[in-house]
């Protein structure tokens, strides 16, 4: 494929004069990656909190509460607790943010969770105070708590009706538990009113940090200040002891994850994984989906986490040819370990991902969850900054060493849904571990 | 030859310095153009008026079809040459979307590659026909197949919305298929259909070329120069808007198959179609009873049936279909649930749906419109939805005018006139068995 690739390459530079204009692409600029600047404040308020202010202009402004969680704690628990409190006494605080055009929403960020809202530009110092108090004094009744525990156990219901986010939820609750924010029915039926008062009061005493994302906001501070750094390192993956299958006879594909913890890394390591999976991606797709004809689309995920983050592969394959798909990507994934580069693409790949980087910035309330997983990491607001200016640099050597590293086969939990009779015919005698059904 | 191109171009009277402006070419194609100097990157939107209706009969899905294979590549753009060209130049959110009525192609990317994304969409709209054989379309009709299976058959909620589509529109009408088709007869599609489809529906004069965000000083040239030669002759697309059948009679559709331990039920109406009298109700209806209304409403003396719903108003240039689906609470009926829905429904048919809680719902979907808008894909949607480049007040952008203006009565008149029983199709999923 790279002797194709370096072909056009040079296709793609010369314009030859025997062909018409529209034969031959125009000449290439030279491309690089342009981001709008969009600067972080960070300042102390009077509680000695910190408040972090970005200066984006538009018609909507984003206000948010970014919850540093820490060890310990439930995140199912955790982000129910605090949709209560978002949505209110017989759903006032939802009222109140929608007199304002907004509608809170709360996003789980593996080392702690932000409660935000976008409303009208004008409106987010009113939205701001709403969300302040939805936090300290939250007020619901046992009706309140009842409707969203039925509500919670729907949304748990149309989880388990599509089998790619079953297998993603089975993964993350055997690797790394933190990255599961909804949790299983069980659980939900058990909260009470005092353990989602607990909780919440938990959240509520512990680090936090008000954010706004707005040009002309002022925020009443005192000194600057940032966060210290809290980065923890999650232990190493194991080698995988089992394959796990989740029944769900009849259906006409097999869902697959693969997936594994990831310690904390610094930004540079961090852009070197991001680069790593597209091109693990991308051959794993040439695979599965143009050679083999086995599925429609292949999936990486990568969410880092100061306490540890998740990698996954998640993709469904015709359930006849289960077993020869996943031979191919242990297969794929092997090739790659032992010899893996990507030459000239390199920096092209690079830039490609720091744009995309730059791109998923231009709406205020990715900008304000960035924010807030910068400040629940630890990490400084400079790291974000560099994000947003498409800065990164990734050398090949840190590449390879990632696919070293985070892409060992032996190391990648492997979870199937689909029927369990069909999968052990298919699987059993592939060598990749014992197979273990869940009931 | 860029003379005869440069008087192709039928540009608005506008200074020459001003990047935004909206055109139509000699050839048909409509032109775009929204420049924001703030905006780091440039979006790109081509839309062929050219959907799942325009599928002929016994080739349900066709359209999208065509979709993949104009990813195939095209006389001058082979796919391998493309994939290269969106890596060098970092361009992004290279899909496509296939609806009922229309079929559109984005990017989003660095602005110095907006003149290789016109050389690529020329190319698709004028030479992918004829590129193609059996055995490339074998490979596409495979991937759709499985793309059908992850997005359709895998997951039983999906199948609930087929079903009701189904049953909402007779077999022969256009939108029966779903835009997806049935399996086998996107397996029975032939070179010749592609082609077929190609020659009517991919051209000038069938499409409309958007382009948003930071753009280059030398976009008008670019668009006379790779667009300007193509020939026109579309056959339009069908227009089904006149063909509404008022139904008198509820129809009741079990489920293929279970969803879960608790039942389900979806919903499905014929309502008001794009921008026409009641699709803004339709909206703010959806949107109040989805931010708490529904619940408030639904309280009674009976224990209450549903846990979770999902209301929208999918609004279509022919006919919309508005959905209710719920999920029950355990040991609920699917019978006892529709009871509630039912209640819910003639409440705000009566005028209980508040004020305050319209007044809320309009102000959610104005902001969630700015919201879109904030990055160029969205925006480039929108201005293809009748938005001007560079509004200043809510009542000029149409969208927003029509949320505004709606009233509690208007939202009570499309409960009560449009969301009647009998008028629906239910799909009704029980619960599994513990």
């Amino acid at each position: 494929m790279r002797a194709l690739i370096v072909g056009l390459s040079a296709a793609l530079a010369g314009c030859g004069a025997n062909h018409s204009w529209r034969s031959l692409p125009p000449a290439l600029p030279e491309a690089g990656v342009v981001a709008s600047d969009v600067p972080i404040e960070v300042a102390t308020l009077d509680d000695g909190r910190p408040a972090y202010l970005v200066r984006r202009s538009g018609d909507t402004a984003v206000v948010g509460l970014a919850l540093r969680t820490g060890p310990g704690i439930d995140p199912a628990l955790a982000s129910f607790a605090l949709g209560l409190a978002a949505r209110g006494r017989d759903h006032a605080v939802e009222d109140a943010l929608g007199e304002l055009g907004g509608a809170a929403e709360v996003r789980w960020l593996v080392d702690g969770a932000v409660l935000r809202a976008e409303v009208d530009a004008g409106a987010w110092r009113p939205a701001l105070t709403v969300l302040e108090r939805a936090l300290r004094e939250p007020e619901f009744t046992e009706a309140d708590l009842e409707e969203l525990r039925a509500e919670r156990v729907a949304a748990l219901q149309r989880r388990d009706g599509d089998p790619a986010r079953v297998a993603l939820h089975v993964l993350a609750g055997r690797v790394a538990p933190m990255h599961d924010p909804l949790g299983d029915d069980r659980a939900v039926e058990t909260w009470t009113d005092g353990h989602v008062r607990e909780v919440l009061s938990r959240l509520a005493g512990g680090a936090r940090a008000g954010i706004v994302v707005h040009a002309d906001a002022r925020l009443d501070a005192g000194s600057r200040a940032a966060p210290s750094a809290v980065i923890a390192r999650a232990a190493e993956a194991e080698v995988r002891s089992e394959i796990v299958v989740v029944p769900r006879p009849g259906l006409p594909q097999t869902a697959i994850a693969l997936g594994r913890v990831v310690p904390a890394v610094d930004a540079d390591a961090s852009l070197a994984i991001e680069v790593a999976g597209v091109a693990v991606a991308s051959a794993l797709r040439d695979v599965l989906r143009r050679d083999r004809g086995a599925t429609y689309s292949v999936a990486l995920g990568y969410a880092p986490a100061a306490s540890g983050g998740l990698l996954t592969i998640e993709t469904q394959v015709e359930t006849g040819a289960l077993g020869g798909s996943l031979r191919a990507i242990v297969d794929r994934l092997r090739e790659l370990q032992a010899r893996f580069a990507l030459g000239d693409q390199l920096s092209r790949v690079s830039r490609a991902i720091r744009v995309e980087r730059v791109l998923a910035c231009q709406r205020s309330e990715t900008l304000a969850d960035l924010v807030a997983g910068s400040f629940v990491a630890g990490r400084s607001t400079g790291e974000l900054q560099d994000v947003l200016r498409g800065r990164g640099e990734v050398r090949g050597d840190a590449v390879q060493r990632a696919v070293r590293a985070y892409f060992e086969p032996a190391r990648l939990q492997i979870v199937l849904v689909g029927d369990p009779e069909r999968i052990a015919a298919q699987v059993g005698g592939l060598g990749l571990g014992p197979i273990r059904v869940l009931r | 030859m860029l003379a005869a191109l440069a008087m192709a171009l039928a540009l608005a009277a506008e200074p020459a310095a001003d990047r935004s402006f909206r055109a139509t070419l000699s050839n048909g194609l409509g032109v775009i153009v929204c420049h924001d100097a703030r905006a780091p990157y440039v979006a790109v939107r081509v839309r062929y008026h050219a959907g799942s209706v325009d599928d002929p009969q016994g080739r349900s899905g066709l359209a999208h079809v065509v979709e993949h294979m104009t990813y195939e590549g095209s006389t001058h753009v082979p796919r391998a040459l493309r994939e290269l060209v969106e890596l060098e130049l970092a361009a992004h959110t290279n899909n496509a979307e296939t609806g009922f009525h229309a079929t559109d192609y984005h990017w989003t990317a660095p602005p110095e590659a907006l003149e290789h994304l016109l050389w690529i969409e020329a190319d698709r709209m004028g030479f992918v026909r004829g590129q193609h054989g059996a055995a490339t379309l074998a490979g596409v009709q495979r991937i759709v197949a499985n793309e059908r299976r992850e997005r359709v058959e895998q997951d039983p909620f999906m199948g609930l919305q087929l079903q009701a589509i189904a049953a909402l529109f007779p077999p022969g009408d256009p939108y029966h298929g779903a835009v997806i088709g049935a399996a086998e007869e996107v397996a029975a599609a032939t070179i010749a259909d592609v082609d077929a489809f190609l020659g009517r529906y991919y051209k000038p004069d069938n499409a409309v070329l958007v382009i948003a965000g930071r753009v280059p000083e030398e976009t008008r040239r670019w668009i006379e120069l790779y667009f300007g030669d193509l020939s026109a002759s579309a056959q339009k697309g069908r227009d089904d808007g006149a063909r509404e059948v008022r139904r008198t009679e509820e129809t009741r559709v079990r489920a293929a198959r279970p969803v879960g331990p608790a039942p389900a039920v979806l919903l499905a109406w014929r309502s008001p179609g794009l921008d026409a009298d009641g699709d803004a109700a339709a909206d703010v209806l959806a949107d109040a009873l989805s931010h708490g209304e529904f619940v408030r409403l639904a309280r009674s003396d009976a224990a209450p049936q549903i846990a979770r719903t999902r209301i929208v108003q999918q609004s279509e240039a022919g006919r919309s279909i508005f959905f209710m689906q719920a999920i029950g609470r355990r040991g609920a009926t699917p019978e006892a649930m529709i009871g509630e829905i039912d209640r819910v429904l003639a409440r705000v048919a009566g005028g209980e749906l508040t004020e305050a809680a319209v007044r809320r719902a309009r102000q959610r979907l104005v902001r969630e419109h700015r919201t879109i808008a904030q990055d160029p894909q969205g925006r480039a949607a929108q201005l293809l939805a009748g938005a001007p480049c560079s509004p200043r007040t809510d009542d000029e952008v149409p969208d927003r005018a029509q949320w505004l203006a709606v009233t509690p009565e208007a939202v009570a008149r499309v409960a009560g006139e449009v969301l009647r029983p009998n008028a629906r199709v239910a799909v009704l999923a029980p619960g599994e068995a513990p």
